[in-house]
């Protein structure tokens, strides 16, 4: 064999690795997942989907995102483990006019210090629903969000006020319904939450029988300085005869938020928008004339509805809370018994809510009772119509409280004023079984906007990783370390080289024990 | 690997084994570390035929350090048999031939390309088996190549046999374990078949001697074994002139007592040559070599090491030992 010979041997291989990079372009679109031999597939998203859920899958995706915020890249790189069962995944809200990220009001609680998940995104692995607890087969399941780059730019906020008379009553109190509300708005927290963003603004508007902004001359003032803000609070005060509260909250959506003098700070110049999250603040139900009864509300809170869930695949969409000022009048809605699977009962409630409101489903058995009647008591005078409230929080993608105290008006004032996020991890763990075989996990948004993604993942077939160390308290676990893998190879090599020693060993091991001494020679004669 | 450490007894059958089984799972080892820090930067499809040539490449390198070190070969050996030998053709070539496997079985049954896509790891072993039958294949050419045609059909069969059952028992540890301990197992287990049903050390690298073990000569030794590798022979006596091995009459050895041959095929035998006891005893048995007048040719035994001799006049006695060692040893 010559020097030719080994030249043609290495062109060969040169030829074979070139072929086997063609075949591995051609092949397949497969990114692999860091830290695994898994791989996994970004499917394509629905044409015409206003917004999509951006799924992170390489190393440069994740600088980039991660740069912007300081933090670090690893946090947004996928992370399959099937020998334990769990995902991780980096996502991202995507959409608007130019395809911006949307930060998501994320609201942390302030017991578990944890988001819930089941609030804002459902989870398939396969077609099987990932959620908290155990499955058919006893397997437990858990699913997280651990949300990332906070957002600190701009955020509109939009307080629309009930000046209805109702709001001067005391409720047997020394301060009015107003005076309650102006004291919750002028709270120190609640005001940080407010002003917290670099260039966060608030609009303050009142309605009852039509909406008015506080301040500004012809138009809505912005108000971006704290000492105006209280001023304007200060001005807060009743009037107007009706309570029309679903057609206020569509002139807000409609009219206001796409005055000029709003969409010179939620659409700037720069392409980057202000976030808007309106606050509906109300003490009773919608009302214009003594005939209302709570059944007859049910079909112009369906025209409202409608509205908002277009809204939500508009550029930009705002965020709705509402918080209702007493206590609830329907009670018990929406008559789903509440078991000990809270996330069941969660689903449920969602899917009543996703339905179009009707008499029946809004108020039971109180659909034909008078709101405000000419005479006698009405629903008004037993408390605020939380069901509505609570279908319009759902569309709107926000929450609702109902609260009574000045101090528990603040907490709901601050939980509307939530950190928004512009990307969050999303972790689930489920039977490890199913990740014997390629899978499908399509994530979709469950608020804020009509969103969806879907993952392809491919676990590995010949040869893989160690899996992930985990332990009951974080079932996620830590990658198990390169490191790990010389307690297979040393023991293996180890045991080699030892047998290489034993056979010799044995040998003279044997031949000392067993061989005969020398013996003295024979005496001569 | 070193000759001294490798006695003539069952460890000569092992030590290629734990060579190879060393080499292999190294280079497995490699691959998981690459890939660990750098990711798979290949197609799917290619994992397979990756995998199996890596391996295919470690038991072939194992090979190539157990013959080069055993056999003191020279720089133009070991580069032919890691670039042709290990690189190309047990590597690559082992790599390609399951990939053609796999292309094959994909081609040809709709059933295997779908089980390898919806559930590759629970797919059935019938659909792996042909890659690493292939890998195998290739593992025995690349040996060809380090060793000679001369036992082309053990490696070859060695091969085979490696990478079949290393398919079996990555097939049944990634049911039980992950992929990760089902890979390692893998490739100890084409690493050891390969290693023990290819070659052992082979006794050509051995030389008989004949050592004393009792009376005045203890410790005395003498090889069997001429210079040349050709057939030899070695007489032990007490006749004065020319013998090979002599030893005193008083300790009970006649003038001619004993032979101890080796033909050109590299047996050993031992021929008595006296009338008095010549007897050769191993574990469970005992050979008596003494001359019968009338039968025409000495008896003989084959020789084997540690067989122990005892040549006696009837009253006293000496003993020897057949030992095999090392050539190197010696020289």
């Amino acid at each position: 064999m010559g020097f030719k010979d080994v030249l043609a041997a290495l062109c060969m291989t040169a030829m074979f690795s070139v072929t086997s990079v063609a075949f591995a372009d051609e092949g397949d679109n497969f990114q692999p997942v860091s830290g695994s031999m898994a791989r996994m597939e970004v499917l394509d998203r629905d044409e015409g989907d206003s917004y999509y859920l951006r799924v992170f899958s390489t190393e440069n995706e994740c600088q980039n995102l991660t740069d912007r915020f300081g933090e670090d890249y690893r946090d947004c790189m996928p992370i399959v483990d099937p020998g334990n069962g769990n995902v991780r995944l980096a996502v991202q809200v995507i959409g608007g006019r130019d395809n911006s990220p949307l930060p998501l009001p994320l609201r942390v609680s302030d017991e578990t210090h944890t988001v819930n998940p089941h609030r804002y995104i459902k989870v398939s692995h396969g077609v099987d629903d990932v959620r908290d607890g155990e499955d058919n087969q006893g397997v437990e399941r858990h699913v997280e969000i651990v949300p990332h780059g906070e957002v600190s730019g701009n955020q509109l906020f939009v307080l629309l006020i009930d000046r209805s008379p109702s709001m001067n009553a005391n409720d047997g109190g020394p301060r009015s319904r107003m005076e309650k509300t102006q004291r919750a708005l002028l709270m120190d927290s609640v005001v940080d939450g407010f002003f917290g963003g670099l260039n966060n603004k608030v609009l303050l508007l009142t309605f009852s029988n039509d909406v008015r902004g506080l301040g500004g001359n012809s138009g809505y003032e912005l108000i971006s300085d704290r000492s105006r803000y209280r001023d304007l609070v200060g001005q807060l005060s009743t009037g107007g005869t009706q309570t029309r509260l679903y057609e206020s909250i569509g002139t807000v959506v409609d009219d206001v938020l796409t005055h000029a003098d709003v969409t010179r700070f939620t659409s700037s110049g720069t392409g980057v928008y202000a976030q808007v999250t309106v606050v509906v603040l109300t003490d009773g139900f919608n009302w214009t004339s003594s005939s209302d009864t709570c059944g007859s509300n049910a079909r112009e809170l369906g025209r409202l509805l409608r509205r908002l869930n277009t809204m939500s695949n508009e550029p930009n969409p705002a965020t709705i809370y509402t918080v209702g000022l007493g206590t609830e009048a329907i009670i018990d809605f929406p008559w789903i018994q509440r078991g000990d699977d809270a996330v069941l009962y969660d689903d449920q409630v969602r899917a009543y809510l996703n339905q179009p409101p009707t008499p029946l489903t809004l108020c039971g058995s109180l659909a034909d009772s008078y709101i405000d009647p000419s005479s006698g008591a009405g629903l008004e005078d037993a408390g605020i119509d939380n069901a509505s409230l609570a279908w319009i929080a759902h569309v709107g993608g926000g929450d609702t409280y109902v609260r009574r105290g000045a101090r528990q008006l603040a907490l709901a004032f601050e939980g509307a004023a939530a950190k928004r996020y512009e990307w969050f991890e999303l972790r689930y763990h489920t039977d490890p079984t199913y990740f014997n075989q390629s899978f499908e996990t399509e994530l979709r948004l469950q608020a804020f906007a009509d969103a969806s993604a879907r993952v392809m993942f491919y676990p590995p077939a010949w040869f893989g990783l160690p899996e992930a160390s985990t332990t009951d308290e974080d079932w996620m676990g830590e990658p198990t370390p390169l490191r790990a893998t010389l307690g297979f190879v040393v023991p293996v090599m180890g045991l080699a080289i030892s047998l290489v020693f034993v056979g010799s060993a044995s040998f003279n091991l044997r031949r000392g024990l067993t061989r005969s001494r020398p013996k003295e020679p024979p005496q001569p004669g | 690997m070193n000759i001294r450490l490798v006695p003539f007894t069952w460890a000569r059958h092992i030590h290629v084994a734990l060579v190879t089984v060393s080499t292999s799972v190294f280079c497995w080892w490699a691959l998981i570390v690459f890939v660990g820090l750098r990711g798979a930067m290949w197609s799917a499809q290619l994992d397979g035929p990756i995998f199996i040539g890596v391996l295919s490449f470690g038991v072939v390198i194992g090979g190539v350090v157990a013959e080069g070190t055993l056999d003191a070969r020279g720089i133009k050996w070991w580069v032919k048999s890691i670039l042709l030998g290990a690189l190309l053709i047990g590597g690559v070539g082992a790599g390609l031939g399951a990939w053609v496997a796999n292309f094959l079985l994909l081609k040809i049954s709709s059933s295997a390309a779908h089980n390898f896509e919806i559930a590759p790891v629970i797919s059935s072993i019938r659909y792996a088996v042909w890659g690493f039958c292939a890998g195998g294949l290739f593992t025995g050419l690349g040996l060809v190549v380090v060793r000679g045609a001369k036992e082309m059909f053990n490696l070859l069969g060695g091969g085979l046999a490696g990478g079949l059952a290393a398919s079996v028992v990555w097939w049944i540890s990634k049911e039980t374990y992950d992929p990760f301990f089902a890979s390692g197992l893998a490739a100890v287990t084409w690493g050891g078949v390969t290693g023990l049903l290819a070659w052992v050390v082979p006794s050509s690298l051995y030389s008989g001697w004949v050592r004393v073990l009792s009376g005045t000569r203890f410790g005395w030794r003498v090889r069997v074994d001429g210079d040349d590798n050709s057939s030899s022979e070695l007489v032990v006596g007490h006749y004065p002139l020319g013998l090979d091995m002599w030893l005193p009459a008083n300790e009970g050895v006649r003038e001619l007592h004993l032979s101890v041959a080796v033909t050109e095929d590299g047996r050993y035998l031992g021929r008595g040559m006296s009338l008095y006891p010549t007897v050769v005893s191993r574990f469970l048995e005992r050979v008596d070599l003494r001359y019968d007048p009338e039968k025409p040719v000495p008896l003989e035994t084959p020789l084997s090491s540690g067989d122990m001799i005892t040549l006696s006049d009837g009253q006293t006695g000496t003993h020897l030992e057949f030992v095999m060692l090392p050539k190197r040893e010696i020289s």
